[in-house]
């Protein structure tokens, strides 16, 4: 547990990690109740005597001490998170290498730019109104709890980042498939820096999730004004128990994602692989464990028999894809989910209405549906498991996209530009080019499930300034 | 004595009828002799029945198991409960009875070309359909998952299974054991639906025929109703569209 600059070890509980392989030791949070919000929100000032340009030097000077190789506490962190992850070594390995690049001067400053506006943070920005009063408006940092989801160790510097860019006050629950690297990065700040306020602006500790006794003391609007919470459907409506009035949610909750590949993509060989490397990747990539991730994919090839045919042989040209992506992007799967493995051979052995291609081996499996519908179990879809749905218009994929819809990877481009007026109608939060679901890493300008995460961690305070020769006063009317 | 292969086709055809429907029967044969009892049982269903179950055949050849020669060549051959539920849901959805009546003949030996099911507005008038012209007694199971299981068993199946599960339910509490020619005559309180196709209501057919003699008076329930399989597959809706 890292607590505003002070490393603890002390209270330790046994606890075990998902996935049973790992048990570990940490301090109590019960025991550290009263020091791990910041109870005096006045304490935040001290975030005010740091300028913009020397929180991006914090943060490029965090980043360079996350260089993996330098790092002890990143490398403990990524062995262990072997043991706890969703995803295999080579994939945990090659996201602790990149979590330094993260954190480039113009990648910080792009993010706070575009999410929430530099001169915002930095300051008062005036506003002249037609009433003759002028309005500033500026971005205050706020005090929140952060219930980060484990799938990728990036969504834990990402929070970091967030919370020292808006000069707020963050205490993350390390989430259980991945109570490392939150505490590495702390402990990496706590070397670099131990009383620098965004040092003393972060805490990290492990408690079991739905804990409700601890969490009703903690999660009280004079100890946080938000609560930051990632997760599954069960974790995140769990948090909304909490929610009052002066406590808010801002809710990343659970999200499918889904891919549209368009006729032209079966109009020739070419079109055809280059689509199937592009969908592969998007199955494929952090081995599905993202919720950017495609799970069903509908190809407009039509449902006559020439459809189904170009279907199934696009689905073969996406598996060999899958198998053949780089070891760093993608690996034959951590632990095949069972249940799903007994709901893909089911549909297997049937055969008349679904064409499974692989899946014998626990590697992943494309099944191709043999009629204009998804598998029954779509929404259990992991493990490099996907469904191309053949349909016949596209408008059959919008019936199938609702506020449960985050990523939607298109092919080609142009069908895009048809598409992206009316997908978000339907509740699809993010539109990408075929083969880039989970490139940008969280770093999309902030916009995240549709909603502005940034600017909803802030307080957007307004100073409103008047004088009564120009604006009319009530108390003259 | 009789043979061996003429006692295993008995066990096989009349579990209860073989151990003289005693629970101390079942619990008396010796370790040696329930092992080759249960191989040569399971070696003689598979060689009626591989060929005769296309779901069955499919997954022999799959997993590459030509023959029973132990007991434990059977497990890869046990379907999971995926297996009741690998149409497409559309199927129910939208009333497409035929083609769901042409995935469960491939779990079953009866013949269901025949059947006519043209017409069917949902579950419940297509499962009463089977049981009026088929011996298939389709046991669904809740479908709150968003998907119902449909498992066919017939008759001969459901029979021998309740009776057989009497004895161990009877003969330790010195109750008689009740056959279908012998009924029990006691009063039955079951605090449920007095029929249904789940596989939890299907034996109220059994309890009321076998335990109350057939008198309705004696049979209580606490809704004197049929469970409506419709209304129970559609709040999986909720199930199926939620991420």
């Amino acid at each position: 547990m890292v607590v505003r600059g002070q490393v603890i070890a002390d209270n330790l509980v046994e606890i075990g990690g998902r996935g049973g392989e790992l048990r570990f030791l940490t301090p109590d949070a019960n025991a550290y109740l009263n020091v791990l919000p910041l109870a005096d929100p006045g304490r935040l000032r001290d975030l005010y005597q740091v300028s913009f340009e020397e929180i991006l030097d914090y943060l490029q000077e965090l980043g360079r001490r996350l260089d993996f190789d330098g790092n002890p506490y990143l490398q403990e962190a990524c062995g262990l998170s072997y043991l706890t992850a969703p995803t295999t070594p080579p994939l945990i390995d090659f996201t602790y290498r990149r979590l330094s690049g993260f954190c480039t001067r113009d990648r910080l400053r792009e993010i706070a730019e575009h999410a929430v506006g530099v001169e915002y943070l930095e300051g008062w920005v005036p506003i002249e109104l037609t009433s003759g009063a002028t309005v500033q408006i500026r971005c205050f940092g706020s005090r929140a709890v952060h219930i980060v989801a484990g799938n990728s160790p990036i969504i834990s510097l990402l929070t970091i980042v967030r919370n020292a860019l808006l000069r707020s006050d963050a205490i993350i629950k390390a989430p259980s498939n991945d109570p490392f690297t939150a505490l590495a990065i702390a402990r990496t700040m706590c070397d670099m820096a131990p009383d620098h306020p965004i040092t003393r602006h972060l805490a990290v500790a492990y408690w079991k999730g739905g804990d409700v006794g601890f969490e009703e003391r903690l999660y009280q609007p004079h100890n946080v004004e938000k609560i930051v919470a990632w997760g599954g459907f069960a974790s995140v409506k769990h948090v909304t128990r909490y929610i009052q009035p002066g406590l808010e949610l801002i809710s990343l909750d659970p999200k499918r994602s889904a891919s549209v590949i368009g006729e032209q993509a079966f109009d020739s060989e070419d079109e055809m692989s280059e689509a199937a490397i592009r969908l592969a990747t998007d199955i494929g990539s952090v081995n599905q464990a993202g919720c950017v991730n495609a799970r069903v994919i509908y190809a407009i090839t039509g449902t006559d028999d020439a459809g189904l045919a170009k279907a199934n042989a696009f689905g073969q040209l996406v598996y060999d894809a899958m198998l053949g992506l780089p070891s760093c992007v993608s690996t034959k799967p951590k632990r095949y989910d069972l249940s799903l493995k007994e709901s893909v051979d089911a549909v297997r052995l049937d055969g008349d209405w679904y064409h499974v291609i692989g899946g014998r081996d626990d590697e992943g499996a494309i099944i191709v549906s043999q009629l204009p519908e998804p598998v029954p179990f779509s929404a259990a879809l992991n493990d490099r498991t996907a469904n191309i749905v053949p349909v016949d218009t596209v408008d059959e994929v919008l019936a199938a996209v609702n506020a449960w819809t985050q990523t939607v990877g298109v092919y080609p481009e142009s069908l895009k530009d048809e598409l992206k007026g009316i997908l978000p109608l339907y509740g699809a939060q993010r539109l990408v080019s075929l083969g880039y679901a989970a490139a940008s890493a969280g770093s999309n300008c902030g916009r995240q499930d549709a909603i502005e995460p940034m600017r909803r961690m802030g307080k957007w305070i307004v100073n409103e300034i008047a004088t009564p020769d120009k604006v009319p006063p009530m108390w003259a009317l | 004595m009789a043979s061996l292969d003429s006692q295993v086709d008995q066990m096989v055809t009349d579990p209860a009828g073989y151990f003289h429907r005693s629970a101390t029967q079942i619990h008396s044969i010796s370790r040696d002799k329930q092992d080759i009892m249960q191989l040569l049982g399971l070696r003689l269903r598979f060689e009626q029945l591989r060929d005769r179950v296309p779901i069955l055949k499919k997954l022999a050849d799959e997993q590459r198991v030509g023959e029973i020669t132990e007991l434990d060549d059977v497990v890869p051959l046990l379907f999971s409960h995926t297996v009741y539920k690998s149409y497409p849901v559309s199927l129910l959805e939208q009333n497409r009875f035929a083609q769901l009546t042409r995935w469960l003949q491939k779990l079953t030996t009866v013949d269901l070309s025949e059947l006519d099911v043209s017409g069917c507005d949902g579950v419940d008038d297509w499962i009463g359909r089977i049981d009026a012209h088929t011996p298939i007694r389709i046991r669904t199971s809740s479908g709150t998952s968003g998907q119902m299981s449909f498992i066919p068993r017939t008759v001969r199946e459901a029979d021998r299974h309740f009776y057989s599960m009497a004895i161990g339910t009877c003969d330790p509490v010195g109750l008689r054991v009740p056959t279908p020619e012998q009924p029990l005559d006691m009063h039955l309180v079951i605090p449920t639906f007095r029929s249904g196709y789940s596989g939890v209501l299907r034996p109220n057919d059994y309890y009321r025929a076998a335990i109350a003699g057939g008198d309705e008076s004696k049979a209580h329930f606490l809704y004197p109703s049929q469970q409506s399989a419709d209304l129970m597959f559609s709040p999986g809706a909720c199930g199926r569209r939620r991420p």
